[in-house]
């Protein structure tokens, strides 16, 4: 029995070793919290190749400026030269007291070029805003045109859209508008699309990456459209989208614009598709995220960066909206007017 | 520390208790314990960084002892929710929810009725561990099923107690883990379908796959009827399928067995 007591000791010390049975914890210090990063980035982001970006390069050139003597505020500013390179809104990087979204630029000048609060006093009877927060409805002055604004794409409550359709099933177009939209999630994109269905269409494919080398995915899933629910709207829809039509939004734009009754409106969508990566850390208490995945069009283009193009451009400046114009909005009431008559 | 003080302790009782009594138990025991866990956790699918576990675990197990034919039978149910927790930041918390199951069945090696009996055997045990970091901002997971072999100890130390010593090592196993990416189509598509996520992994060998799970508990006879335990839990996992994973758990548990 002593020889178990010995043993049960000898266990005892042993599990409460850390180091020995987990092996040595990540230092924090700069250049390993950048190795840790860079190391992730390279063998997880799937985006490389379609973005031709040169990741060793980058390597080469930031990791040089880095030594254990670098603030965190210098490592903040060097780690988003770097990630801003790949011009992707699903590369983040949060501190305590700071958050990075790479490739925000056009957002920032987009969101100015569009004002919720402008449509609603202009150009709307009424409009109403649901329990969900991202989602209003209302109706278009003088028109029998409804008209629907998501600020989001991520509805905890499918009977508040179905609600929201109820409502404006019976006017004779509906304007979906997908500006200032920092999507969301992917499905429930696919079901709002599903109200307004035609058809199944084949719409994109989607690779996750599952390998060390840059070229290494799964095989390709390939998603369609398909009729959501009792009833579908199949009048004319119009669609409108901006730079700042991000990630689920794009996702549930190109579900929209393959219905032969929906026209696409607007300024090009931001172009980040891939779903964003659950949180990384870091051994100095950042968190970051990035692309996982390679979304390819039907015809087996990337538009990762490209960004979704209307059928119809048309662009707000920021003086339009100062001015109490909404051009954008004007073109798709005079597109379904000429074109239909409404 | 205070875990190695205490399973010190309750083996202290079985180095000087000189046992009276042969093992005649009833047929079926429920017993029901709650315990405090501290343990160990990397796992590089979730985090580059280690984690100490922490919180309290619950377990509720039926064990059925056939004398005449030499035969254990033991059902067992382990469930905790433990906060995980790393050094690099305090916001980086997260929660672990895990779960056991297992089923044993062994028979008997030794033939006395006396101080000591053994019993060796197999079963099936189902491990499952989920990491959830704010709501899901990060996840991860590691599940192990399959075949294990395993054994039973008991040694009566008084007539009023006896100690008890289970281990199990797992044999044959299917573990399942998140995707190289940490996500992907399927995990997605298969949110709400747990069944298709638990079974959605890969047979390996002791080579990718190693685990030990031990207990040791000292039990006090109250009546013919009511035991009362004290427990030391051990378990060890690691595999490098994947993901490198590794766990390390230590138990402290009391509670009582309902004879019957």
């Amino acid at each position: 029995m002593k020889h178990t007591l010995i043993l049960l000791t000898i266990v005892f010390l042993f599990s409460s070793c850390e180091k020995a049975i987990l092996g040595p914890d990540e230092e924090n210090t700069p250049t390993n919290n950048f190795d840790l990063l860079w190391k992730d980035f390279d063998k997880r982001y799937a985006l490389f190749e379609v973005k031709q970006i040169d990741w060793y390069g980058l390597k080469t050139r930031y990791r040089s400026q880095i030594d254990n003597n670098t603030s965190e505020s210098e490592l903040w500013d060097i780690f988003t030269e770097m990630l801003e390179h790949l011009k992707d809104g699903h590369v983040s990087l949060k501190s305590d007291n700071d958050y990075f979204e790479s490739g925000d630029s056009l957002i920032k000048v987009a969101q100015n070029e569009f004002d919720l609060d402008l449509v609603e006093s202009t150009y709307l009877d009424y409009h109403t805003q649901t329990n969900d927060l991202g989602l209003s409805y209302g109706k278009v002055k003088d028109k029998d045109i409804g008209y629907i604004h998501f600020e989001n794409v991520e509805g905890d409550n499918d009977k508040i859209f179905e609600d929201v359709m109820a409502s404006l099933k019976n006017h004779a177009a509906i304007i979906v508008d997908l500006r200032n939209n920092s999507g969301g999630d992917d499905e429930y994109a696919h079901k709002i699309a599903g109200a307004f269905a035609d058809g199944e269409h084949f719409i994109y494919s989607v690779q996750t990456r599952n390998g060390e080398n840059y070229g290494d995915f799964d095989s390709k899933k390939l998603w369609y459209t398909k009729p959501v629910g009792n009833q579908q709207y199949l009048k004319p829809v119009v669609l409108i989208t901006s730079r700042y039509t991000v990630s689920g939004a794009e996702i549930l734009t190109l579900n929209m614009r393959v219905f032969g009754h929906i026209t696409h409106l607007g300024d090009t969508t931001k172009g980040d598709h891939s779903d964003k990566s659950s949180d990384r850390f870091l051994a100095n208490g950042w968190t970051y995220t990035y692309s996982f995945q390679k979304y390819l069009m039907p015809n087996g283009e990337s538009l990762e960066g490209i960004g979704i193009a209307p059928e119809v451009y048309i662009r707000n400046s920021s003086a339009d909206i100062e001015a109490g114009n909404d051009l954008m909005f004007e073109e798709a009431l005079t597109y379904l007017y000429e074109t239909y008559k409404i | 520390m205070k875990t190695t003080v205490s399973i010190l302790f309750l083996l202290s009782f079985s180095l000087v208790a000189k046992s009276q009594i042969s093992l005649q138990k009833p047929k079926n025991n429920l017993s029901l314990s709650v315990g405090y866990n501290v343990g160990l956790l990397k796992d590089e699918n979730f985090s580059p960084l280690n984690y100490s576990e922490n919180g309290l675990t619950y377990s509720i197990d039926y064990l059925r002892l056939n004398p005449e034919k030499n035969q254990l039978f033991k059902v067992q149910v382990d469930f905790m929710s433990n906060d995980l927790i790393t050094d690099a930041s305090s916001d980086f918390i997260s929660k672990l929810i895990s779960g056991n199951l297992s089923f044993d069945y062994q028979r008997k090696l030794t033939n006395s009725k006396e101080n000591f009996n053994l019993y060796l055997g197999g079963g099936y045990q189902s491990n499952i561990n989920y990491i959830n970091y704010n709501d899901q901002d990060a996840f991860s997971y590691f599940m192990s099923h399959g075949l294990n072999l395993s054994a039973t100890a008991f040694l009566n130390i008084s007539e009023k107690s006896h100690f008890e010593s289970t281990i199990h090592i797992p044999l044959f196993e299917m573990v399942v883990q998140p995707p190289y990416a940490g996500n992907d189509e399927i995990l997605e598509e298969n949110q709400e379908k747990p069944f298709s996520l638990i079974t959605n992994g890969e047979f390996t060998s002791l080579n990718t796959y190693f685990a030990l799970f031990w207990t040791a508990s000292w039990v006090h006879h109250v009546s013919d009827k009511i035991q009362l335990r004290a427990e030391y839990k051990f378990q060890y996992q690691k595999a490098s399928t994947t993901h490198l994973f590794i766990q390390n758990q230590n138990q402290l548990c009391a509670g009582a067995t309902y004879m019957f």
